[in-house]
Order: structure tokens, then C-alpha cells, then sequence
């Protein structure tokens, strides 16, 4: 009896203690089987499915801190910083004792650019001893970055007794010397570097140093090309623009259509030139759309696109310079030359202004709007950029701008009058990245146009052209979405709409456009 | 029946057993998802490694030396982890949810286990146990840790979640215990299982030693295989010649200004900006017939 009363006593102390306190002390069994397959996945390098599991794991013991960290690490695997570190932390917070997450939330800071941060979790690591030359060589690199060179010297030279770590540690010690303006001491670090990883790319950088190379670090530079390939479905309510007017449509036999079209994109980048004074990078963009029954809308298009690139600074500046043909029902439509060179003010981190001016000249190749529409465009505009700061996975951006462009045609006609105009625009233009793997951009512009001289289709009467100008305003607002499918491999839909409001009843019109794409990228 | 198609009918059902057997100990129960140091798997009498990622089957047995540990998920959805210096066997692993069969035993050799039972054995006649030479325990998806000292000759059961049911092996039935959390029953060789006690925070520390597996037992931290630590360069602009304060990543430094979310969607947006046909129908600074209208 005695021996009963006291089972009951401990069962009932086990049971409160059970359901008080030590629930949250291991994973559910549920948490535990995800953690465990996404182990397999992460092992694998799988990052998707791994981050899949462990966020299933995570959502069936919020309390689960191994879950919570590991799926920080696949998060940063990803490159989904913000949302790693903030994983790694809150798993530290459960855990304290979590071996290797506080070098590793240092080290997701670091990646993330946010130096001031991952210091702080470093210095930490580094104090603990966990894996101490690590700790240290990651604070050298995090000193390197913020301009603080003795402290980049003294963590980097104590990083060099890991043999690993050596090289590395030679190189981002030898670039704090160089800026310090020791260079025998940074001649030395970068021969060593020469030495151990001779054809690596720090290697090639540092004989570049040393030796005199041709291309300093032009080799050693990181991939410098970049293809993709897009395929994508759109559907447009009004294809053919046709005005919203009753009236009009009747009189000019134009009625709204609307038609899906499938579209197809293929391009290329190439970094021609990247050294100290900048970099220059080619690319080329080809472009196709296929209408299901509008086919004389069937549009493909060539791009030949020059960037020249200052390195980045508190201004940056470039020159963009592009060529774009046009092939309209696969006939010839137009081509153009665009050149805009820009400057931009890097308030901050977290703002920049840019102002820009963009010439532009089109050449048309068949009527009716050659010779009409052939022009010159100048514009200048203003943007404000802004990194408004983590809500949810990631930096939420905020770009928002004013631009002034004035059309001139090169042909003194009276057809050429009608394309005669000055624009006024103002857009905004917001970046958000989502939970899994999404980013969400949603934008609007509203554009002001008042063409120069009295429009050929306006009048007082029926054959009396000429009565009034033109004053068009359009808004234009879109959504898109995309999501990560891969590293690789992204999908896209996005909605846009049109509504250009005129004066004169045959420019006034709208339209949306539905699209959806796939993209690979390599 | 006579005795010759006695004999015929036990001939066949030898035969339908074998490979019944056979089929089963082929079939894949369990994934390897964590090794720290070395988990060796015999199997058909050969001994091997098991790496992460590496199958399961029934009738392999499994070992691991003092510094080695490992974390294996069976397609039950259950986990268990294997402590250092143990030995065990994968006897039986019966799984079938759509004719509700679950149906495991392990067998420890020696040393230490931890069992995270899934939910499917929390059915009518789901079964999983794990027996030592002295003890069977058997639970209804909980968490549980068995050790057993084959010197001693002596099995420990504590309790983590929920309850165990503790038997010894006597031979007969009855005086069984169920353990709670936190609770602590012994069964000695030829003895029924002791009356559970709990366990203070040292004590059931002492017992969960060996077993805190994290992570896949490899260095899976974000220095592994970091750029930086691979002799690559962290930015183009790493270079002796630029060496300039680079931005920080996610900082706004912004390009060529790109264009209107219309222009990135499609040129067919872009480039058609005016009334096609209405053009070809009637020219620009061709007077127009009919109803044009003009005014906001």
C-alpha cells in the first residue's frame, strides 16, 4: 500500500512536470521525423527540400531550436539571409547552448552585409573559443569590410594557424596592408598566398599584385558571363489598342480583341572588362511573341545592350548604351539607339538618389508611321531609391521617380506632328521579399503626354482637321510574383493594367495583361 | 488429408515463408540521417559503413564505437537515436497504414538508445518494442531511452514522454511497470522490472549523455565550403588594385535605371504604344472620316 501511494505521488509529479516543463525540452516525434529527412536533404545539398522539411519540422515544435537552426542554415544556403539569421537567432534564444550558431549567425551577417552584427556575434564566438580560428578569421574579413585594417590584420594573421584557412586569411590580410599603405608587408602575405593556392583565384589576384600580371585579378575574377532562357503566356484584353469610345470604334471598324500570345526570351551577359577603373558587360536579349489569332501582332525583338560601371562608392556613375530592333508579323518595324548615363548619390546604405538623362532615336521602317513617327527623345529623370529595412524574410525596396522627356520628330510634316510631344511621368515601385522563396514587386506609373501641335484626326467638324492638340494621361499600375523554384529555375505571373485616358476619342483605351513565365537561369 | 499432402501443404508454406522473409528483409525501412564518427552495418554477414543518406534494412545490425553516434529515421516516421558504443538489430519493421499494421522490434545488444515512436503506434495492435536480453519495453508513440549493460547484465528504461510498458524476461506473465516521464525502472537479469523512481536533472542528464545528436554529424556550418575559405574572392572588387570599401550587400547602390514593370513583362507592352490599325486605316495628317470625338 505504501509502495502504491508512492507510485502515485511520482506519476502525478512526473505528469505535472511532463506537461509544465519538459515538453518544450524535446521535439515532438512529428518534428523529430522531419528533422531527421531534412538531414538527408541538407546532406544532400538539396536546399528546397531540405528547407521544406525543416519548416514543417519547425511548424510542428515551434520550441524545436536544432529544427529552428538548421532550417537558418539552409535559409542562408539559400541566400535568404534576413530570414536565416533571424532562424539562427531565435534558435540560439531557445538554446543557448546550440554549439556552432553563434559563429554561424556571425557568419549569416556577414554574408547578409550587415557587418556591424555579425561583429558583435563573432566577437562572441571568437571569446567562447568556439572553433576560434574561424571565429577570427571571419571578424578579420568583417574588419576588412568596415575599413577597420589593424583589426582586420590582427584577426586574419591569428586566422593563419588553421592551415585551411591559411591562404585566405594571407590574401584579406595582405589587402588591409596594401590599404594601409604597407606594402612590403602586403607583398609578402600576397607571395605567400602565391605559394599555397597558386591557381586559385586569390592566387591569380595576388601574382597579379606581386608580379606585374597583365590583367591583375582579370582571371581571378568571378564568373563573368550569365545566360537564361524564358518561356511565358500572356493574355492581353486589347491587343490592337482599339479605342474604348462606342462611337468611334464604329466609325473606324476597330473593336476591342483580345488574344493569348506565348512568348519566348533567350539572353546572354558577358563582363568584358572589370579592373579598378570599372567594368564593362555586353549583353544580348532576343524576344518573340507568338499570338494565338492576332498574328500580324506577332512581335520579336533583338537587344545589344553596353553597360560601363564605376566601382561602387559614395557616387556611383555609368553609361548604359543599347541598340533594339523590332520585327513586327516578322517584317522589319523599327529600330532605336538609347545611351543614358547616370550618376547616383549613395546617401546610405539604405538610400541613393540617381538622376539620369536618356537619348533616344527611332528609325521606322514601313508605314504608317514611317516617316511620321521617326524622333528624337530626350529625357532627364530623377529617382530616389530606399531600403525601408526587414519585414518578413527580407529588405523590403522602395524606388520611386520623376522623369521629363520631349519627343521631336525629323520629319516637318503634318503627319509628323501628331508624334510631337512632352511627357511628364512620375512611377513608384515596390520590392517584397515573401516567405517561400517569393518576392513580390508591385509598381505604378502615371504619365502625362501633350503632344505639340494640333492632331490631324481632330477637328471642328468632319474635315476640318487640325482643331485640337493632343493631351493623353495614363496610369499604369502592375502586381508581379515570382517564387524560386530552384536555383536556377524561377515562375512568374504578374498582371497589368492600362488606362490611356485622351482628349480625343480615338487614343482613348485600356487594357490588362495577364502573363505567366518560367525562367532558367544560369 | 493424407500424410503425403500433409507433407505437400508444410512443404509449400516453408517455401511461401522463406520468401516472405526474404522480401522482407530486402525491403528498405529506414534512412541514416546523422553519423558522428562511424556507424558500422552489418549486413548478409559483411560489415560496412553507413553513411547519411545510406538505406536500412530488417536484419541489419548496427554498431558504433565510443566516440561514434547516430540518428536513424525509419519510414514509420520514427526516430531513434543510437549513443556510443552500442549494438542492435533491426529485427522487425511491419508497415502497412492502409491495413493498419505497425509492427517493429529492435534489438539491443548492448548500450544505448533513444526511441521517438511515431503516432501510428498509438492504433489498436500497433506494436513497437525494443527488447535487451533482460527487458522488453513497449510503447504507444512516445519517447523513450533504453540502455543495457551486457556486463552487468542489466537494462535501464527511462521515460521522456508519455509511458512505457516495462517487462522483464522471466518467462512469464505479469509484474510489468509502466514508466513515466522523467522515471527511471531497472530490470536485472532474471528479475522483474523495478518500481519506477524519478530522476533528478543530473541523473536523466547523465543518461541522455552520448545522445544529443545535432545535426548530420558532419560540419554542416556556413564556414563549410564558404567562398571566402576556398581561396575564391568575395567580390569582384577584392583586388590589391581596388582595394576600396565595398558596399554592403542589400545596401541600395543602384545601377543603369531600368525601366517601368510594363518594359521587364514584355516589348509587346512597350512597343505598342499607339493604335496600330486605326494608323493604317487613316494616316497620320490624313483627315479622318467620322466620329472623332474631342474633350475630357
Amino acid at each position: 500500500m505504501r509502495l502504491a501511494g508512492r507510485l502515485v505521488v511520482v506519476a502525478i509529479v512526473s505528469a505535472l512536470i511532463a506537461t509544465l516543463s519538459l515538453r518544450p525540452a524535446w521535439a515532438n516525434v512529428r518534428s523529430q521525423a522531419l528533422y531527421a529527412r531534412g538531414l538527408v536533404a541538407f546532406d544532400r545539398g538539396q536546399w528546397e527540400q531540405a528547407y521544406a522539411l525543416f519548416d514543417r519540422a519547425v511548424a510542428a515544435d515551434t520550441l524545436d531550436a536544432v529544427a529552428l537552426y538548421y532550417r537558418g542554415l539552409t535559409l542562408a544556403r539559400l541566400k535568404q539571409y534576413a530570414a536565416a539569421t533571424r532562424d539562427i537567432e531565435h534558435a540560439l534564444q531557445l538554446n543557448p547552448a546550440l554549439p556552432h550558431a553563434t559563429l554561424d549567425l556571425g557568419i549569416a551577417y556577414f554574408d547578409d552585409g550587415q557587418y556591424t552584427q555579425a561583429r558583435t556575434w563573432l566577437e562572441r564566438a571568437h571569446q567562447q573559443g568556439i572553433e576560434r580560428f574561424t571565429a577570427a578569421f571571419f571578424l578579420g574579413l568583417t574588419c576588412y569590410r568596415t575599413g577597420d585594417d589593424p583589426g582586420a590584420v590582427k584577426y586574419l594573421t591569428e586566422a593563419e594557424a588553421d592551415p585551411d584557412l591559411r591562404p585566405s586569411a594571407h590574401y584579406y590580410a595582405g589587402l588591409a596592408l596594401f590599404r594601409q599603405g604597407k606594402t612590403e608587408a602586403a607583398r609578402t602575405a600576397m607571395q605567400q598566398v602565391m605559394r599555397e593556392q597558386p591557381q586559385s583565384e586569390i592566387g591569380k589576384a595576388a601574382q597579379g599584385a606581386v608580379g606585374g600580371a597583365p590583367a591583375a585579378g582579370a582571371a581571378a575574377r568571378q564568373k563573368p558571363w550569365s545566360l537564361y532562357g524564358e518561356v511565358g503566356f500572356q493574355y492581353d484584353t486589347n491587343v490592337v489598342l482599339a479605342p474604348s469610345d462606342a462611337g468611334v470604334k464604329v466609325a473606324e471598324g476597330i473593336t476591342k480583341q483580345a488574344d493569348g500570345r506565348a512568348v519566348i526570351g533567350l539572353g546572354g551577359a558577358y563582363q568584358l572588362l572589370n579592373n579598378a577603373v570599372g567594368s564593362l558587360t555586353a549583353e544580348y536579349d532576343f524576344y518573340q511573341s507568338i499570338h494565338f489569332n492576332l498574328t500580324q501582332f506577332d512581335l520579336q525583338g533583338h537587344r545589344l545592350r553596353f553597360d560601363a560601371l564605376a566601382p561602387p562608392g559614395k557616387w556611383s556613375y555609368g553609361l548604359s548604351a543599347m541598340y533594339d530592333f523590332y520585327a513586327l508579323d516578322y517584317q522589319s518595324f523599327f529600330q532605336e539607339g538609347l545611351g543614358t548615363p547616370w550618376i547616383s548619390l549613395n546617401e546610405s546604405d539604405t538610400a541613393a538618389t540617381q538622376v539620369y538623362y536618356t537619348l533616344r532615336a527611332r528609325d521606322f521602317f514601313r508605314e504608317p508611321y514611317r516617316p511620321a513617327r521617326n524622333g528624337i527623345n530626350n529625357a532627364a529623370g530623377i529617382r530616389q531609391y530606399f531600403n525601408l529595412g526587414t519585414l518578413g524574410p527580407g529588405d523590403w525596396l522602395l524606388d520611386f521617380g520623376y522623369q521629363f522627356d520631349a519627343e521631336t520628330t525629323l520629319n516637318n510634316g503634318l503627319d509628323a506632328r501628331d508624334f510631337q510631344n512632352i511627357g511628364n511621368q512620375g512611377d513608384i515601385d515596390l520590392h517584397v521579399p515573401l516567405y517561400w522563396l517569393m518576392h513580390l514587386q508591385v509598381a505604378y506609373l502615371f504619365r502625362l503626354e501633350d503632344y505639340q501641335y494640333p492632331n490631324s484626326r481632330s477637328g471642328p467638324g468632319v474635315g476640318q482637321p487640325f482643331g485640337f492638340r493632343r493631351h493623353d494621361n495614363e496610369s499604369q499600375f502592375g502586381v508581379a510574383l515570382r517564387r524560386s523554384l530552384t536555383e536556377n529555375v524561377s515562375a512568374e505571373i504578374a498582371y497589368l493594367g492600362v488606362i490611356n485616358d485622351s482628349n480625343i476619342s480615338d487614343f482613348q483605351y485600356d487594357r490588362g495583361i495577364v502573363a505567366g513565365s518560367v525562367r532558367v537561369t544560369f | 488429408m493424407d500424410r503425403r499432402c500433409r507433407f505437400r501443404l508444410l512443404w509449400l508454406l516453408l517455401v511461401v515463408g522463406l520468401c516472405a522473409a526474404r522480401a522482407g528483409a530486402q525491403t528498405e525501412v529506414g534512412t541514416v540521417a546523422a553519423v558522428q564518427g562511424t556507424l558500422q552495418v552489418q549486413r548478409a554477414g559483411a560489415w560496412q559503413t553507413g553513411s547519411v543518406g545510406a538505406p536500412i534494412f530488417v536484419g541489419d545490425r548496427l554498431r558504433t564505437g565510443a566516440n561514434d553516434a547516430a540518428k536513424i529515421v525509419f519510414r514509420d516516421d520514427s526516430v531513434l537515436d543510437v549513443a556510443p558504443k552500442s549494438e542492435l538489430t533491426v529485427d522487425k519493421q511491419a508497415f502497412n497504414p492502409e491495413a493498419r499494421r505497425f509492427d517493429t522490434l529492435l534489438r539491443i545488444v548492448k548500450g544505448k538508445v533513444r526511441a521517438w515512436v511515431s503516432e501510428y503506434y498509438r492504433q489498436p495492435r500497433a506494436r513497437y518494442e525494443i527488447e535487451t536480453p533482460t527487458a522488453i519495453a513497449g510503447v504507444r508513440g512516445t519517447e523513450f531511452l533504453v540502455l543495457y549493460d551486457p556486463d552487468r547484465e542489466v537494462t535501464d528504461i527511462v521515460g521522456l514522454t508519455e509511458t512505457v510498458d516495462v517487462a522483464g524476461k522471466l518467462g512469464v506473465l505479469g509484474a510489468g511497470v509502466q514508466v513515466g516521464p522523467r522515471l527511471l525502472s531497472r530490470v536485472e537479469k532474471g528479475r522483474f522490472p523495478t518500481a519506477p523512481r524519478l530522476l533528478d536533472d543530473a541523473q536523466l542528464g547523465q543518461y541522455l549523455s552520448g545522445l544529443e545528436i545535432i545535426g548530420t554529424g558532419r560540419p554542416n556550418g556556413l564556414n563549410v565550403q564558404h567562398a571566402a575559405a576556398s581561396g575564391q574572392l568575395l567580390a569582384p572588387q577584392d583586388l590589391p588594385s581596388t582595394a576600396a570599401l565595398p558596399a554592403a550587400a542589400g545596401a541600395v547602390h543602384p545601377g543603369a535605371p531600368s525601366g517601368f514593370l510594363a518594359d521587364r513583362l514584355s516589348p509587346d507592352i512597350a512597343t505598342n504604344t499607339q493604335p496600330l490599325l486605326d494608323y493604317q486605316n487613316t494616316p497620320p495628317g490624313v483627315v479622318p472620316v467620322g466620329g472623332v470625338q474631342v474633350g475630357f
